[in-house]
C-alpha cells in the first residue's frame, strides 16, 4: 500500500493526538509562566495546521481560505514566539513547535503533496507581498516625500507664467490628452474586442493621432513656447490685455489660474492609466498562468496581508495627519507597510522551511511521520522547562508526548492500510481507551514511585553512574524477559 | 447455489506473515491448502492444465469462500516495545543530566508502556472470508457489485480488523472502496462493499488480506486469502445481416426468389403439377384464372471468417492490439451466425507476398457449439487471442483440427495438423459460393487487395474493421486518413460491405449502423 496520502482529519486517532498535543502545550506553557503565549500559540498552531490541510487545488474557495489561514496562522504563531521570547525560555518555543508539527501532521500530513502546496502558497503570497512592498516604497518615494506634488505645482506654475505661454501649454495639453485618449480607446478595444456599444461622439472627436497634427501647427507651438516668455512678446500682450479689461479677466480665469491645465492634466493621467491597462492585464495573465483560480487561491493569503498592510498604513497616516494622541508614537505609513510586509515574508519563509525540515525529519521516523517529531519536540520542550514545572506535571507531559506518538502512529497506520477509508469511531476508541488507561496507570505508578523515592538526591558523579546502571539493568532485564 | 453437476475443490491457500502493514511480506509465510467443497456449475481446463472454477447461483452471483487453516503468526510488538524502552532511557538520561526528578520518574511511564506492548498477544486466527460478485456476466459498462464479508468465527471479539480486497487492476471502482475496517464481535461479520465498472475482457480478482489487531494495536495477525476469482465481460452480437449469396438447402437468408417459405412473395400462372393447396382460389372465383401462390425462399448460407493476423499495432500503450480486436470480433460474429444455424468456417490470413495470400490454419464450414469452440481455439493458437466465455471443455477433435497442439497433446490425440495448417492460398480455403467476413484493421493496402481478391472470386465479402488509428500525433492523423481512404475504396465495391468499428463502442452498434446502408 502506498503511503502518499495524508491522514484524514476524520480519523479519531489523529484528532485525539492533536487535541492531546495542544492541551499538553497549553498546560506546559501555562504552568511555566507563559499562559498568554500558550493560548496565542495554540490558536496559531490550529489555524496554521488547518490552513495547510486546506490547500486543496480541487476546491478553489477552500484553497483560498487555506492560504489566508496559513498567513494568519503564521502571523499568530510569530506573535506567540515573540511573546515567549520575552521570557527567554527556549523550551517554550520548542513545545509550540512540537504542537505545530502535530497539527500539520494531523490536519494535512507531512508527506505527499503537502510541502509542494505549502511552497506554492508561500511563493504566491510572498510574490503578492513583494509587489505590494515595491508599490508602497514607490508611493513613499514619489508621493510621501512630496516629489510628485511639488513637480505638479512647479509644472502648473511654469505653464501659467504668461498668457502666451499658458495658451501654448494649454494647446499642448489638449493635444497630449487627445493622443492619450486615442491610446486609451485602443486599449479598451483590445480589452473588450467585441464591444458593440456606440462610441460617444465627444470622445470620438477628442481622440487624436500624431499624424493628424499638422507640422506647421507643431512648429508654431514650438515657436510660441520659445518666444512666449521673452519680454519682446510678453509686454505687448500684457499691455494689449490691460487695454481690454474684460478680455484680461477672461484670460486670467482661463489661462493663468491653472484650472484648465489641471483638468487636462487629470484627463491625461486617466487616459494614460487606461492606456497601460493592457500591459497590466498581460502581466496579470502571465502571473496567473494556466490556472488563474488556483494561482489567486494560493495568493489569497498574500492579498489579505497586503490589504491589511495598506489599511494599517492608511490608519497610521490618518493618525499622523490628525495628530492623534497615542500612548506610543505612531509610526509612519511607510514604516508600517515595510515592517508588516517584510515580517510577513520572513515569517512565511520560516514556516515553509520549518515544515520542509520537519517533513525531512519525519522521513526518518518512518512509521509515525510528523507525530514522532512532534512528540519528540514536546518531550524535549518539557525537559527544557522541567525546572519550572511541578514533578507530576513533568511526568504527565512526558506521558502525553508518548500518547501523541502512539495515537499518531495509529492514525498513520490506518491511512496506510485503508487509503482514506475512515474506520468506525468505535474501532479507534478501543485503542485510544486502551492506551489512555495504560498511560494513566503508568503515571500513577510513577507518582507512587516518586512518593516513596523522592527526594532522590544525586550528590556526586558516582550516584549518577549508579542510577544510569540501575536503569540499564532494568532495561536489560526487560529485554531478557521478552526474549 | 444451484444444482451442481460437478463438484470441485477450491484452493483456499492462506498465508500469514509477520508485518505491520497489509502489504505482503515474504519473510514468514506458511502455506496450507484447505480444501473446501463448493458447488460449481462448470469446470474449464485452461491451456496449462490448471483448474479454474466458475460458480453460479440462482441469484446469478458468484461466490468463493476461503477458510483459514492452521497458521504461524508473530505479532508486531517489537516496535512499540522498543519505543517504550527508548523513551525510558531518554527520560532517565534527561533526568540525570538535568537533575530533575520529574524527568527521571517519567522513565517509569516508558517502562510501563513497554511492558504493556510486550505483553500483548496477537488475536486468535478465526477469520473466514467470503467474496460475492454480482452479476457474473456483466455487459460492458455495467456495474458489478462486489461484497467481501469477513466473519469472526472465534469466540472472542476482534477489536480492530482491517480488510483489503484486490479488484481487477484494469477496472475502476465507481462506488465504495475495496478496503474497510471495523470491530467484529464473535460470530458477526464485517462487510466491505464496492462496485466496479465492467469493461470488455476477462478480469481476475486478487487476494483478500485481513489484518486483526489486539485492542492496544501492538500485536496483529495478518492473513492473506488466495481467493482468485474472475469474470468475463463481453457484449454479444445479436444479428449480422447476411448478403444474398446462398447455397442449397433452407436457411436464414431470405432470397429474392419465390418458392417454399412462409412469407408471401408473388403469384404466377398455374403449372400442371402445382399443389392444389397453393392455388389462389379467390382469384379463380373472381376472374376464372388459375394462379399459384409462391413464397419467399429462405436459403442457407455458408460464411467463412478470414481473420487478418498479420498486424499487431495497437491504438496506445495498454490498449488491445489489432489481433485482439480482430479475433474478438470474429468470435462474436461467428457465435451469432452459428446460433442461427449458419455454416461457419474460419481462416487466418498470415502472409501476403505479392499476389499470394497465405493462410495459417483453417476451419472447414460447420455448425454447432463445437464449431464455436473451434473458432476460439483457432484464434487462440494462431493469433494468441483468448476469448474464454464458454464453459465447455475443449476436446481433442477440434484442438487437432485447429492446430492447438497443446490441447491436442493434452487430449492425447493424433495430429491432423498437416492437412489443414499453412501453405495454402486464401481463396483455396473458401468453398465456392460462400460469403466471406474479412476481419481486418485495414492498416495496409494488402488488406484491400485481399478484399478485392475475394470479391473477384465471387465471394460476397463483409469487411469488419476495428479502427486502431488516432489523432494524438501527426503520424496517427495521417494513418487515420489513409485508413479512411481504404475503407472508402472497399465500400465502393459491388460485392463488398464494410462495418467500420470503433472499439470504443459495442460491435453490435457498428453492425447496426453499417447494415442500415446495405442493400440486400
Amino acid at each position: 500500500m502506498s503511503d502518499d496520502r495524508r491522514p484524514r482529519a476524520g480519523v479519531v486517532s489523529a484528532r485525539g493526538a492533536l487535541v492531546l498535543a495542544l492541551a499538553l502545550s497549553a498546560s506546559v506553557l501555562a504552568l511555566s509562566g507563559a499562559g498568554v503565549a500558550g493560548i496565542v500559540g495554540v490558536v496559531g498552531v490550529l489555524v496554521f495546521g488547518w490552513g495547510v490541510g486546506a490547500l486543496d487545488p480541487s476546491r478553489t474557495r477552500r484553497l483560498a481560505t487555506g492560504s489566508v489561514s496559513v498567513v494568519v496562522g503564521t502571523a499568530v504563531l510569530a506573535a506567540a514566539v515573540a511573546l515567549v521570547a520575552v521570557s527567554g525560555r527556549f523550551g517554550h518555543g520548542v513545545v509550540l513547535a512540537g504542537a505545530a508539527v502535530v497539527a500539520v501532521a494531523a490536519l494535512a500530513g507531512l508527506d505527499g503533496e503537502t510541502p509542494g502546496r505549502l511552497t506554492r502558497a508561500v511563493s504566491e503570497s510572498g510574490f503578492v507581498a513583494l509587489v505590494t512592498l515595491a508599490l508602497a516604497v514607490a508611493w513613499f518615494l514619489l508621493v510621501g516625500t512630496g516629489f510628485v506634488p511639488g513637480l505638479v505645482t512647479w509644472a502648473i506654475g511654469g505653464a501659467t507664467g504668461s498668457p502666451v505661454v499658458a495658451a501654448a501649454w494649454l494647446q499642448v495639453a489638449v493635444i497630449a490628452a487627445g493622443l492619450a485618449a486615442e491610446r486609451a480607446g485602443r486599449a479598451l478595444e483590445s480589452l473588450v474586442p467585441e464591444r458593440t456599444g456606440p462610441e460617444s461622439g465627444l470622445a470620438a472627436s477628442f481622440r487624436l493621432t500624431l499624424d493628424e497634427v499638422p507640422r506647421w501647427y507643431v512648429a508654431a507651438l514650438t515657436v510660441a513656447l520659445l518666444v512666449g516668455p521673452s519680454a519682446f512678446v510678453r509686454e505687448p500682450v500684457a499691455s494689449a490685455l490691460a487695454a481690454r479689461p474684460l478680455v484680461g479677466r477672461v484670460v486670467d480665469a482661463v489661462l493663468l489660474s491653472g484650472v484648465v491645465h489641471a483638468a487636462l492634466g487629470a484627463v491625461l493621467a486617466l487616459s494614460l492609466c487606461v492606456a497601460v491597462a493592457p500591459t497590466v492585464h498581460r502581466a496579470v495573465v502571465f502571473w496567473t498562468g494556466y490556472a488563474p483560480g488556483d494561482t489567486v487561491g494560493y495568493a489569497a493569503g498574500g492579498l489579505v496581508a497586503a490589504a491589511l498592510t495598506v489599511a494599517a498604513s492608511a490608519l497610521a497616516g490618518l493618525a499622523r495627519a490628525l495628530d492623534l494622541s497615542a500612548p506610543v508614537a505612531v509610526p509612519s505609513p511607510i514604516a508600517v507597510a515595510v515592517t508588516a510586509l517584510v515580517g510577513t515574508l520572513c515569517a512565511l519563509v520560516v514556516a515553509l522551511a520549518f515544515v520542509r525540515g520537519v517533513g525531512y525529519a519525519a522521513t526518518l521516523a518512518r512509521r509515525a511521520e510528523g507525530f514522532a517529531v512532534g512528540a519528540a519536540l514536546a518531550l524535549v520542550g518539557t525537559a527544557l522547562l522541567a525546572d519550572a514545572l511541578p514533578t507530576l506535571a513533568v511526568v504527565a507531559a512526558a506521558a502525553g508526548a508518548l500518547a501523541v506518538w502512539d495515537l499518531g502512529a495509529r492514525a498513520v497506520g490506518f491511512e496506510r492500510d485503508l487509503h482514506g477509508v475512515a474506520p468506525p469511531a468505535r474501532t479507534e476508541l478501543v485503542h485510544a481507551t486502551a492506551i489512555g488507561a495504560v498511560l494513566v496507570v503508568a503515571v500513577a505508578v510513577a507518582f507512587v514511585v516518586g512518593y516513596f523515592a523522592v527526594p532522590v538526591r544525586i550528590p556526586d558523579d558516582r550516584a549518577t553512574v549508579a542510577l544510569a546502571l540501575v536503569m540499564v539493568s532494568v532495561v536489560a532485564f526487560a529485554v531478557a524477559l521478552r526474549e | 447455489m444451484s444444482d451442481a453437476r460437478t463438484e470441485t475443490a477450491v484452493d483456499a491457500d492462506e498465508r500469514t506473515a509477520d508485518a505491520d502493514e497489509m502489504a505482503p511480506d515474504a519473510d514468514e509465510t506458511t502455506a496450507e491448502v484447505d480444501e473446501t467443497t463448493a458447488d460449481a456449475d462448470e469446470v474449464v481446463a485452461d491451456a496449462d492444465g490448471r483448474t479454474a472454477v466458475s460458480f453460479s447461483s440462482a441469484a446469478s452471483a458468484e461466490t468463493v469462500e476461503s477458510t483459514t487453516g492452521a497458521e504461524r503468526t508473530t505479532g508486531n510488538v517489537a516496535n512499540r516495545w522498543v519505543a517504550g524502552v527508548v523513551f525510558a532511557l531518554t527520560a532517565v538520561a534527561l533526568g540525570v543530566f538535568l537533575s530533575n526528578t520529574g524527568l527521571f520518574l517519567a522513565a517509569v511511564v516508558g517502562l510501563v508502556y513497554a511492558a504493556y506492548a510486550s505483553l500483548s498477544r496477537p488475536p486468535s486466527a478465526s477469520l473466514v472470508v467470503e467474496r460475492r460478485v454480482h452479476p457474473v456476466d456483466p455487459d460492458p459498462g455495467d456495474r458489478v457489485a462486489v461484497t467481501v464479508r469477513v466473519e469472526n468465527a472465534g469466540d472472542r471479539p476482534l477489536a480492530d480488523v482491517r480488510v483489503a480486497d484486490e479488484p481487477p487492476s484494469v477496472l475502476d471502482v465507481v462506488e465504495g472502496d475495496p478496503r474497510g475496517a471495523g470491530t467484529i464481535e464473535a460470530g458477526e461479520r464485517l462487510a466491505v462493499e464496492y462496485e466496479l465498472r465492467a469493461t470488455r475482457g476477462n478480469h481476475d480478482f486478487g487476494d483478500v488480506t485481513a489484518v486483526a489487531r489486539s485492542p492496544g494495536g501492538e500485536a496483529l495477525r495478518r492473513t492473506t486469502f488466495e481467493a482468485e476469482q474472475s469474470f468475463v465481460c463481453h457484449a454479444t452480437v445479436d444479428s449480422l445481416p447476411l448478403a444474398a449469396q446462398t447455397g442449397i438447402g433452407a436457411g436464414r437468408v431470405e432470397t429474392d426468389s419465390g418458392g417454399e417459405g412462409v412469407e408471401f412473395y408473388a403469384t404466377r400462372e398455374y403449372s400442371p403439377g402445382d399443389s392444389a393447396s397453393r392455388v389462389d382460389w379467390n382469384r379463380y372465383a373472381s376472374t376464372g384464372e388459375l394462379t399459384t401462390v409462391t413464397y419467399r425462399e429462405s436459403k442457407a448460407a455458408t460464411v467463412v471468417f478470414v481473420v487478418d493476423g498479420r498486424v499487431r499495432e495497437r491504438a496506445g500503450p495498454g490498449e488491445p492490439d489489432a489481433r485482439d480486436l480482430c479475433g474478438y470480433a470474429a468470435v462474436r460474429l461467428a457465435d451469432d451466425l452459428l446460433d442461427g444455424g449458419t455454416q461457419v468456417g474460419a481462416s487466418v490470413l498470415s502472409t501476403v507476398n505479392g499476389d499470394w495470400f497465405g493462410t495459417d490454419g483453417t476451419l472447414p464450414p460447420a455448425t454447432g457449439v463445437e464449431q464455436s469452440l473451434r473458432v476460439r481455439a483457432l484464434v487462440r493458437t494462431k493469433l494468441g487471442v483468448t476469448v474464454d466465455d464458454l464453459d465447455v471443455t475443449v476436446g481433442r477433435s477440434f484442438a487437432a483440427e485447429t492446430g492447438d497442439a497443446d490441447a491436442a497433446n493434452r487430449a492425447g490425440g493424433s495430429s491432423r495438423l498437416s492437412r489443414l495448417v499453412g501453405g495454402r492460398g486464401l481463396t483455396d480455403e473458401i468453398p465456392a459460393g460462400a460469403q466471406v467476413v474479412f476481419v481486418s484493421s485495414l492498416l495496409d493496402d494488402d488488406a484491400v487487395r485481399a478484399v478485392e481478391r475475394l470479391a473477384a472470386h465471387d465471394h460476397v465479402t463483409t469487411v469488419v474493421s476495428p479502427d486502431l488509428t488516432g489523432r494524438a500525433t501527426p503520424g496517427a492523423a495521417v494513418e487515420r486518413i489513409r485508413r479512411a481512404e481504404r475503407v472508402r475504396s472497399v465500400t465502393g465495391g459491388r460485392r463488398t460491405r464494410v462495418v467500420d468499428w470503433s472499439p470504443a463502442e459495442p460491435l453490435q452498434v457498428a453492425v447496426d449502423r453499417a447494415s442500415a446502408r446495405w442493400e440486400r
